[in-house]
């Protein structure tokens, strides 16, 4: 749906491809750092002088880990095709998790089953 | 349907036709409370999204799991990769209109 320009300028919508991944690829990177460091033993509560890490910070570096290698972790920044929220703008923020299903500006829509009303059958909003 | 909702509505459907015809898909999600037709649908409605008007499911809360309220609503905006573009209010849906200028274009 671009117009063809005459003059060589860059799309700024294809653009966004590459940013959108790249941006990607650096938080997996940074993720990589944080997550082989912590099976190393650098990460932990240095103040007792354990290298060790709590049961919490495994969780959520791994549950970060299992967005990336499922896909479904993925959140691309704000940009011309990624609008976040403006708090002025909204009077509600969808509550919840974005990893559950919470709506959020540059994640995945989440499937989710429906009723749909022409003939009350019973749909899932990613078929349709 | 009340006010607010049939205004973003409207209003989303005005915008959905500035456009060219098929570019922007319109789903419809209503957590039917009251008893209501399908002669009470505007027309426009379901000239674009005739197959796409839905109601909650018994397995599934979909406002539930989206995080939204029932008596608020929102106007999601999803991208042709299934992530959100944008969200808006119901109250607002110029917010919608200022998404699709700034990436689509009308030919």
């Amino acid at each position: 749906m671009s117009p063809r320009d005459d003059e060589e300028t860059v799309d700024p919508i294809l653009e966004t491809y590459d940013q959108e991944r790249v941006d990607t690829a650096r938080q997996l990177i940074d993720f990589d750092i944080k997550f082989s460091h912590m099976f190393s033993g650098r990460i932990g509560s240095e103040d007792t002088g354990v290298t060790g890490l709590t049961h919490e910070e495994f969780l959520r570096v791994f549950s970060e880990g299992s967005g990336f290698t499922s896909g479904c972790g993925l959140h691309y920044q704000p940009s011309r095709i990624v609008r976040p929220l403006s708090e002025s703008n909204f009077s509600v923020t969808p509550r919840g998790n974005p990893i559950n299903g919470t709506l959020s500006p540059g994640r995945r829509l989440l499937n989710v089953k429906l009723k749909r009303y022409a003939d009350a059958s019973s749909r899932q909003l990613h078929d349709g | 349907m009340c006010g607010v909702s049939q205004s973003a509505l409207l209003s989303c459907t005005d915008i959905i036709q500035k456009f060219p015809a098929g570019l922007i898909n319109l789903a419809l999600l209503h957590p039917l409370k009251k008893r209501f037709e399908w002669t009470d649908i505007p027309s426009v409605v379901k000239t674009l999204a005739e197959m796409r008007i839905y109601g909650l499911d018994k397995e599934e809360d979909a406002y539930e799991i989206y995080g939204i309220d029932k008596e608020d609503g929102v106007i999601a905006v999803i991208r042709p990769d299934g992530y959100v573009g944008t969200l808006a209010p119901l109250s607002a849906p110029e917010v919608v209109e200022t998404y699709f200028q700034g990436c689509l274009v009308r030919v």
